[in-house]
C-alpha cells in the first residue's frame, strides 16, 4: 500500500471513529493539523485516535510524549504506521 | 409559595415538538413507539452533536425548546429518568464483554452516566445553579417536580428546568419482556386501549418544563407532585382522596383526569377503575396509546394538561369520556407496578 492509499484509508477510519458525519475524506487535508485548527479535534478525540492505531494497525503508542508528534496530521499518522511496518 | 409552569416542550412518538396537539395522531402497528424526531442538526451545534447518543439528542433539543419559550431563564436543572442513558450503557457493556478492556472507547462510558443529560444541559445553556438527576423508575418525574417545588419554596431558585426522559432500547425491551410486560403481537396503537390482551407497548420521550415561583400570562399552577407505593384499589382511592384533602381540594374540583391506562388487560382496570369512579363528572383522558409505556410517560400527560390549561382543545383521540364542564383543575394519575403518581395542575 502506498502512503497516499494509506492516507485515504486513515481518513475514512478517522471519520468513522470520530463520528464526523458531515465530513468526507476530500475535506480532510492530509497535512493540516488535526487539533486546534483543521478538524478542530480535542483530547477525547486523541484517545480515540490512539485506540484506532491499536485496533486497526496493532500499534501501541507506549510513550505519551510521542502522541503529539504522531497525531499532528493524517500524514504523520500514516508515516508512524509505515515506520512501524504495519502499512 | 406557589409554583407555576411557564413553558413546556415535548418530544414524543407524536408530532408534539411543534407545541400544539397534532390534528391527527401518528398511527403505528408495532410493539413499541419511537419518537418523531426533529432534524437535530438544525437545533444542536454539530461539534456537540457528533458525540451524542440518542437520548442526549432528545433531551438537549427538547430542553432548548423549553428554555426558548420561557420568559425567565432557568437557574437550575433537575432531570428525572427511569432508566437513564441505557443505549450508551449497553454499548459500553457490550464493548467490555466483547473486546479487550484496554481498547474501550471513552465516549459511551462518558455518556452512560445517568446524570449526563443534566450536565450537558447545564453546559450548553450555561445554567450554573443546582443540578440534580432523579433515577427512581416510575417516580422519577414526580420526584424531580417535587424537588423543584421545594427549591422554589426555599428561594434557592427563581426558575427551574425540570425534564423527564427515557429512551427505547432493545435490551430494556427484552428485560421487561421476561416479566410479561409487553404485548406479544404488534398492535395498532390507536386500538391499544380497546384490545383485550395482556401487556403494553413500549415508548420513549422527553418532556421539559420551566417551573417558576412567579406566574406568566398563562398562570398555570403546579399544585402537587406526589408518589407512593400502594397495593390494591382501596389503598389507592384512599391515598388520592387524602391527597385532595391535603391540598384543600375535593373530587368535584377535578375537571379533567388523565389516567395511565396502557392497554394491559391484566392491570388496567385494577389500577384505574377505582380512581376513575372517584371523579364521575370529570372528563377522562388517556395518552399511553400515543406515547407508549416508559417510566416517565406521565410527562406526556403533563404536557397535554399544560396545553389544555393554555386554551387548546383536548383532542378526541385522547378522550376516554367527555365531561360536561370547562377545565380549570387537572389531576394526572399513573400506576406502574404499584408505584402510584399524582400530579395536580390548575389555572390560577
Amino acid at each position: 500500500m502506498t502512503q497516499e492509499e494509506l492516507i485515504e484509508q486513515l481518513k475514512n477510519q478517522i471519520i468513522k471513529a470520530l463520528s464526523l458525519e458531515d465530513i468526507t475524506p476530500a475535506d480532510i487535508d492530509a497535512d493540516a493539523p488535526l487539533f486546534g485548527e483543521g478538524l478542530g479535534l480535542d483530547s477525547i478525540d486523541a484517545i480515540e485516535l490512539i485506540l484506532l492505531l491499536e485496533k486497526e494497525y496493532g500499534i501501541k503508542v507506549e510513550d505519551p510524549r510521542q502522541r503529539r508528534e504522531i497525531l499532528a496530521s493524517v500524514r504523520t499518522m500514516a508515516k508512524f504506521i509505515e515506520d512501524n511496518g504495519k502499512a | 409559595m406557589a409554583s407555576y409552569i411557564i413553558s413546556s416542550a415535548l418530544l414524543s412518538p407524536q408530532k408534539t415538538f411543534e407545541g400544539t396537539f397534532p390534528e391527527e395522531p401518528i398511527i403505528t402497528e408495532s410493539l413499541y413507539l419511537l419518537c418523531a424526531e426533529p432534524d437535530y442538526k438544525q437545533i444542536i451545534p454539530p461539534v456537540r452533536l457528533r458525540r451524542m447518543s440518542h437520548i442526549l439528542k432528545m433531551g438537549l433539543a427538547t430542553s432548548y425548546l423549553c428554555i426558548n419559550e420561557s420568559e425567565v431563564k432557568p437557574d437550575s436543572v433537575i432531570v428525572g429518568t427511569g432508566q437513564g442513558c441505557t443505549g450508551d450503557l449497553e454499548n459500553f457493556m457490550r464493548a467490555c464483554s466483547e473486546g479487550p478492556e484496554e481498547l474501550l472507547s471513552p465516549i459511551p462510558f462518558i455518556n452512560s452516566g445517568h446524570n449526563t443529560l443534566a450536565g450537558q444541559i447545564a453546559m450548553a445553556s450555561q445554567i450554573k445553579g443546582y443540578n440534580m438527576t432523579y433515577l427512581q423508575e416510575a417516580a422519577s418525574l414526580e420526584s424531580a417536580l417535587s424537588d423543584a417545588m421545594l427549591l422554589l419554596e426555599e428561594g434557592t431558585s427563581e426558575c427551574t428546568l425540570v425534564g423527564a426522559i427515557d429512551e427505547f432500547s432493545a435490551l430494556s425491551f427484552k428485560i421487561f419482556d421476561r416479566d410479561q410486560y409487553w404485548r406479544k403481537e404488534a398492535v395498532n396503537n390507536l386500538d391499544l386501549l380497546k384490545a383485550e390482551k395482556p401487556g403494553a407497548i413500549m415508548g420513549e420521550g422527553a418532556g421539559f418544563f420551566c417551573i417558576s415561583n412567579r406566574p406568566d400570562r398563562q398562570n398555570i399552577e403546579l399544585v402537587a407532585s406526589e408518589s407512593k407505593m400502594n397495593f390494591g384499589t382501596e389503598a389507592s382511592v384512599k391515598w388520592v382522596t387524602d391527597l385532595l384533602n391535603q391540598y384543600n381540594l375535593t373530587t368535584n374540583d377535578i375537571d379533567l383526569l388523565f389516567v395511565g391506562r396502557k392497554g394491559d388487560q391484566l392491570t388496567d382496570d385494577t389500577s384505574y377503575a377505582g380512581i376513575e369512579q372517584l371523579f364521575p363528572t370529570a372528563t377522562i383522558a388517556a395518552y399511553k396509546h400515543l406515547s407508549g409505556e416508559y417510566p416517565t410517560a406521565q410527562s406526556f400527560a403533563l404536557w397535554m394538561a399544560v396545553k389544555v390549561l393554555s386554551g387548546q382543545q383536548l383532542p378526541a383521540y385522547a378522550t376516554l369520556k367527555a365531561g360536561t364542564r370547562g377545565t380549570k383543575t387537572i389531576l394526572l394519575y399513573n400506576n406502574d407496578l404499584s408505584t402510584e403518581n399524582v400530579i395536580i395542575v390548575r389555572k390560577g
